[in-house]
C-alpha cells in the first residue's frame, strides 16, 4: 500500500530541518517549517517552502507542542510529519497523533517506538534473542531500592534516564557515598528534560568503544544493516566526533553487530531508519546498548560511504515503498569522520557560549561536507540544542579524512560565540585517536586539556597586537564620543553604520 | 608618538610597542602592520605577510580587558599601557581587607533549584544552587569555607551570563559545625 507524501512539515530547527528540506526539495516534495519566535529569520524558515509560527521561544511552548504542530499541519494540508531528532521524535505518543490526524509520520510504529524506546524493555527483548547486554536494573523510582540495586552490580555504576538519551538524567557514580545526591539530581534533570523521571543503573564498563549499527527497514519485512559509526569521542556523555569504518571493526565483527541488530528491530516490528547501540570492549566483545528510533545526528557519515541518502530511504519507505537494494550490495566505501560544531566552551567545562555569530565562514573544497542550519547574524540563545554545524569528510584511508578534517576545521570561521572547533583540532592531534584508541573515557581520562591552551609564539604575538589595536580602537571611540549612550549602544550604532 | 603596552595571555607577559611608521616590536622583533578593512566587527589586519581576521566584542575604552576573536579563535587579553601599569603597582601596596567572593553565573539559564541562605555557614565545594541550562542542570558549588553574606536571585527565574547569584565572605579554615535545628 502505498501514501504518496507530496507535502511534508518537519517538526524541528536547526541543521537537521535544513538537511530534511534539501532532500524533500531533490524529491519534488513541499517543505513546510514551523518556527519558534527566536527562530523567525532561521534558515530553515527561509529555505522552507512554506513557514509556520510557533509563537514563544521555550521548547516546551514550541517545538515540542504537539497541539499547535498538528494544527499547522492541517491548517498547510501537509500529508506528512518528519519529526528530525531530539524534540518529539521519540515520543510515540506524538507518533499516535499524526497516525490519528491522518498523517504520515516518518520514522517507526508507535508501537516499536514504545517498546525499543523504554531501554529496559529494549535490553530485556535483547536478552530474549540472545544479543549481549551491559548488566543492569529494572527501572527504579525510590532511592533505598537504588541503592541495593548498585550495591548488586557493584561501583562504578550508571544512572540512566528510562525516557531518555542526549546525556540528560546521566550520572556516573564512583562511590556509595555520591549515591543519593547523583540519584536526585539525575532524577529531577529526567523529569525536567523529558517529563519521566524514571531511572535505571548500569554496569559501568571501562574504557569501550561507542559502536553504532544503522539500520533500514521497509515496511515489507526486510531489514539492513548499513555498516557502522565510532562515536567512542564524548564529553558529558554527547558525541563530538564519529567516524566510519571504526578502528576496532573486522569484517566479522561487523557481521555480528548487523545481524543482531537486523534481530532486534525485525522482532520488534520497527521500520524505517534507526540505530542499534553497542559497547565494544578491548578484545571485540560487544554488548547491546540501546536503540534509537529516529534518524541520528551523525546519520551523514553512514550516508558518505554507503552513498545512500537516508532522509531518502526515510521518506520512501514512510510512503510504503520497498528497500530496492540487497545486504550483499551494500559496500562501505572509504572513510568518513564527522565533527559536531557546538557553540560550547571547551575552555571552560564545555559550559553553553551564547551570544550573537558576528562572523560565519563554514568550509567547502573537496570531499567536505557542511551540514549546517546557521548563518551570519543569527543569535544563538539558551532555549536549544547548541549545535551550529556538522562537518564531515571523506577519503579513501582514515589517515588522508583526518586530514582533510584537519583543513576543514583550520577554514571554517565562527566568531562571536566559542565553539568545540579547537577541542576537535586537538582530538585529531591527539596521538590516542591516531591510533583509533579513542574510547567512551578519552575526554575525562586521557586528554590532554593543555594542548588546547599552547600557543606559538606567532599566535601571542598576533594575538597581542591585535589586542592592542582593538584596546586603541575602542579608546579612540571613547574620546570622540563622550555622550552618554553606553559601549554596546556605540558598538552597534558602528555596526549599522557600516551598513549604510 | 611611540605607546607601549604591556599584554597579558593566559599566563603569558608581551611588551608591545608601536610607533607612528605603523612598525610593532616585541622581544626584539619589528614588523609593520596595517588595519586593512574595518567592515562592522570583522576586521582584516595586515601584520608582517600575515593577513588576519580579527573580531572584537564590544569592549570599553576604560577596560582594560580585550576580548576578541582571531581567525576564528577566541582571546581574552588584558592590555595596560604605561598610566595604568602605574596606577596598578600603586593599588598593590595597599592590603585587601574583608574579603568577598561573588558567585556568577558560569552561563545564561535558569535558576532551579536554591540551597544557598543568607547568613549560612557554607563549606567548600558544598552545593549553593543548580542552574539549569540548555536542558543540564549544573550545580554551582562554593569554592571556599564561608558564610553566604547574600543571595540575589530566586527560583525560577532566568539569569544573564555573569550576574552575581550569591555573594560569600570567605573564613579561613572550616567552621565548626552550626547548632542545627529543624523548622519540623
Amino acid at each position: 500500500m502505498s501514501r504518496p507524501i507530496r507535502k511534508l512539515l518537519i517538526a524541528n530547527r536547526g541543521e537537521i530541518a535544513v538537511r530534511i528540506i534539501r532532500t524533500c526539495r531533490e524529491m519534488g516534495i513541499k517543505t513546510v517549517a514551523v518556527y519558534s519566535d527566536p527562530d523567525n529569520s532561521a534558515m530553515h524558515v527561509l529555505q522552507a517552502d512554506e513557514a509556520y509560527p510557533l509563537k514563544g521561544s521555550r521548547a516546551s511552548e514550541t517545538y515540542l507542542d504537539q497541539a499547535k504542530i498538528l494544527s499547522i499541519a492541517q491548517k498547510s494540508s501537509s500529508d506528512a510529519i518528519h519529526p528530525g531528532y531530539g524534540f518529539l521524535s521519540e515520543n510515540p505518543g506524538f507518533a499516535d497523533a499524526v497516525s490519528s490526524a491522518g498523517l504520515t509520520f516518518v520514522g517507526p510504529p508507535a508501537a516499536s517506538m514504545r517498546l525499543l524506546g523504554d531501554k529496559t524493555a529494549a535490553r530485556a527483548l535483547a536478552k530474549q534473542l540472545g544479543v549481549p547486554i551491559v548488566e543492569g536494573t529494572e527501572v527504579l523510582v525510590e532511592l533505598g531500592r537504588a541503592m541495593e540495586g548498585a550495591r548488586r552490580l557493584g561501583f562504578p555504576v550508571l544512572i540512566k534516564a528510562a525516557a531518555g538519551g542526549g546525556g540528560k538524567g546521566m550520572r556516573v557514580v564512583h562511590s556509595q557515598e555520591d549515591f543519593p545526591s547523583a540519584f536526585d539530581m539525575a532524577q529531577s534533570e529526567a523529569l525536567n528534560a523529558f517529563g519521566d523521571s524514571r531511572l535505571f543503573l548500569e554496569q559501568y564498563i571501562e574504557a569501550p568503544h561507542h559502536v553504532e549499527i544503522q539500520i533500514l527497514a521497509d515496511a515489507h519485512g526486510k531489514v539492513l544493516y548499513l555498516g557502522e559509526r565510532d562515536c567512542s569521542v564524548q564529553r558529558r556523555h554527547q558525541k563530538v566526533i564519529e567516524e566510519s569504518p571504526s578502528p576496532v571493526m573486522t569484517p566479522e565483527l561487523r557481521r555480528q553487530m548487523g545481524e543482531a541488530a537486523v534481530l532486534l528491530a525485525r522482532e520488534a516490528g520497527y521500520v524505517n531508519a534507526g540505530t542499534v547501540e553497542f559497547l565494544v570492549d578491548r578484545s571485540g566483545r560487544f554488548s547491546f546498548l540501546e536503540v534509537n528510533t529516529r534518524l541520528q545526528v551523525e546519520h551523514p557519515v553512514t550516508e558518505l560511504l554507503t552513498r545512500l541518502d537516508l532522509v531518502r530511504e526515510q521518506i520512501r519507505i514512510a510512503q510504503g515503498e520497498r528497500l530496492d537494494v540487497l545486504q550483499d550490495e551494500i559496500r562501505l566505501e572509504g572513510h568518513a569522520i564527522e565533527c559536531r560544531v557546538y557553540a560550547e566552551d571547551p575552555f571552560n567545562g564545555f559550559m553553553p557560549s551564547t551570544g550573537e555569530l558576528l562572523q560565519y565562514v563554514p568550509p567547502s573544497g573537496p570531499f567536505v561536507r557542511v551540514d549546517s542550519g546557521a548563518r551570519e547574524g543569527d543569535l544563538v540563545s539558551v532555549h536549544y540544542d547548541p549545535l551550529l554545524a556538522k562537518v564531515l569528510t571523506w577519503a579513501p584511508s582514515r589517515q588522508r579524512a583526518i586530514k582533510t578534517m584537519k583543513r576543514a576545521l583550520r577554514e571554517f570561521r565562527i566568531s562571536g560565540v566559542v565553539t568545540t572547533i579547537p577541542f576537535c583540532q586537538s582530538v585529531l592531534d591527539s596521538q590516542v585517536f591516531l591510533e583509533g584508541h579513542q574510547n567512551t573515557q578519552f575526554v575525562d581520562r586521557q586528554f590532554n586539556w593543555n594542548s588546547l591552551r599552547t600557543f606559538s609564539d606567532t599566535d601571542l604575538f598576533e594575538a597581542a597586537l591585535g589586542a592592542v589595536l582593538v584596546k586603541e580602537f575602542a579608546s579612540r571611540q571613547e574620546d570622540e564620543s563622550p555622550g552618554t549612550a553606553s559601549e554596546e549602544s556605540r558598538w552597534r550604532q558602528g555596526r549599522r553604520e557600516s551598513y549604510r | 608618538m611611540n605607546r607601549s603596552y604591556q599584554v597579558t595571555i593566559s599566563d603569558a607577559t608581551l611588551n608591545v610597542r608601536l610607533n607612528e611608521a605603523e612598525m610593532a616590536s616585541e622581544g626584539g622583533v619589528s614588523v609593520p602592520y596595517e588595519i586593512i578593512r574595518v567592515k562592522g566587527r570583522q576586521w582584516v589586519v595586515r601584520i608582517g605577510s600575515r593577513m588576519i581576521s580579527l573580531v572584537p566584542l564590544a569592549t570599553g575604552g576604560k577596560n582594560d580587558v580585550v576580548k576578541f576573536y582571531l581567525d576564528g579563535r577566541y582571546y581574552e587579553a588584558m592590555v595596560l599601557d604605561e598610566r595604568s601599569l602605574l596606577l596598578k603597582s600603586l593599588k598593590r601596596s595597599s592590603a585587601p581587607v574583608g574579603r568577598r567572593i561573588d558567585i556568577c553565573a558560569p552561563m545564561p539559564g535558569f535558576i532551579a533549584r536554591i540551597d544557598a541562605e543568607k547568613g549560612k555557614q557554607i563549606q567548600a565545594g558544598e552545593g549553593l544552587l543548580i542552574l539549569e541550562a540548555m536542558k543540564m542542570e549544573n550545580e554551582i558549588r562554593s569554592p571556599e569555607h564561608g558564610i553566604i553574606l547574600d543571595v540575589l536571585v530566586t527560583s525560577g527565574r532566568p539569569v544573564e551570563k555573569g550576574e552575581t547569584l550569591v555573594i560569600i565572605e570567605p573564613t579561613a579554615s572550616p567552621l565548626p559545625p552550626a547548632p542545627s535545628f529543624s523548622p519540623q
